[in-house]
């Protein structure tokens, strides 16, 4: 399946960045999800889970639950960038 | 009186040890509180870059070209002054307050007062002194500065902006490269200028919601990225700047003390060459006069024999 680099950055880190699947999150019009390749997007996100799956490299976790404050997510070149003030992994 | 001497100096050298004690325990501190506050700004980078890659892809749509951040349109200027609560830092803050003043001159030299918000005890009893209103002042940030300091600076910056008419906002903070070079710098957050982009090759993005609300939305959110930033650099500038000081503290105070206890091993030297004079001296007195007369007959009086 192809995948899309997927990065979560805060400012006390960045907690996560590496291929993944999909990216699911929730924007002001709704939840959205990002699989490879879509189309340039920037969006203001509420505070909502966020879902990262299939991350490479973890087999046991089919996905990654984070509980993220408001932030932006920015997409071009099959990459997600997800910025946050705030984000806990939840499981 | 030779005594005296060598006492006072001995007391001198004991009140610079003590102090040098001091220096030396918040030399270390200070170098391990670098190595933490360098860990934070490479936590916090990635978050203010990208921020600040959102707002230049922002930028490129037509519509957001208008936009508060890039076109300003305001008479007022807002200065944010990033400095420090405490001193014994060498000229950390005065190279904060005079880049401020620098800044502050030049605006007054255009147009109306400028508001200014203090960061730092230091920056506020600094213009405190020089006369100048602040419109706010914050503390308890400038040693280790956590994001949500920067959310309280930037609601400082919000208050002001609801004054109205404020077109152009500054931050002066003090720029870590590296351990051994910081520099102050005041930069322009807005009008926010972009750097030119290569080529017309800019990619359409999808919006959502539509520029301007994204951007409404997106501006203090990019403030405090670049205020947390500015804290967190002004710390590790602050903290180099404290390790250097009280370094040449503490090289100063061992010089210092070699200076003194040398002064103070020839006063004793010369306290006991004199003793030594006064006793020889009035050995022979005795001796001579034991010779003369009755020394025979006192026997708590030892005469010593002549130096051969």
């Amino acid at each position: 399946m192809a995948s899309t680099q997927v990065e979560l950055v805060t400012p006390t880190g960045t907690l996560f960045s590496g291929q993944a699947e999909m990216v699911v999150c929730r924007s002001a019009d709704g939840d959205i999800a990002f699989l490879a390749n879509h189309m340039p997007y920037i969006g203001a996100l509420e505070a909502y889970p966020l879902r990262i799956v299939h991350p490479e490299g973890a087999a046991a976790a089919d996905e990654l639950r984070f509980q993220v404050g408001g932030g932006f997510v920015e997409v071009s070149n099959n990459r997600v960038i997800v910025l946050c003030d705030s984000a806990e992994p939840t499981s | 009186m030779a005594a005296g001497v060598e006492r006072l100096l001995r007391r001198r050298i004991r009140s610079i040890e003590s102090t040098q004690k001091i220096t030396r325990a918040m030399e270390l501190i200070a170098a391990s509180r670098i190595v933490r506050a360098q860990q934070a700004i490479r936590a916090a980078r990635p978050y203010t870059e990208r921020m600040e890659d959102v707002v230049a892809e922002i930028a490129s749509a037509p519509e957001a070209k208008d936009h508060w951040i890039f076109a300003g349109g305001g008479q007022r200027s807002l200065v944010v002054v990033l400095g420090a609560d405490r001193g014994l830092a060498g000229a950390f803050n005065i190279n904060v307050h005079r880049a401020a003043d620098e800044l502050l001159r030049q605006i007054e030299a255009r147009g109306p007062q400028p508001a200014v918000i203090a960061v730092g005890r230091k920056v506020r009893s600094y213009f405190h002194f020089r006369g100048r209103a602040l419109a706010e002042s914050l503390e308890g940030m400038s040693d280790r500065p956590r994001f949500e300091d920067a959310q309280r600076v930037v609601e400082a910056v919000a208050r002001q902006l609801e004054g109205g008419d404020i077109g152009q906002i500054f931050l002066v903070y003090t720029h870590f490269m590296s351990m051994g070079r910081q520099r102050v710098e005041s930069r322009r957050l807005v009008p926010l200028e972009l750097p030119q982009r290569q080529g017309s090759a800019t990619t359409i993005f999808e919006f959502e919601p539509g520029p301007a609300e994204i951007l409404d939305r997106l501006l203090p959110r990019w403030l405090e990225a670049e205020v947390y930033l500015g804290l967190l650099e002004s710390a590790a500038s602050f903290f180099a700047a404290q390790q250097r000081a009280m370094k040449a503290a503490t090289d100063n105070a061992d010089d210092l003390i070699k200076t003194l206890r040398r002064q103070m091993n020839r006063a004793r030297q010369d306290a006991i060459t004199t003793e030594i004079l006064e006793i020889t001296g009035g050995a022979e007195a005795l001796r001579q006069a034991g010779l003369s007369e009755d020394a025979e007959g006192r026997p708590d009086v030892y005469v010593f024999p002549r130096a051969s």
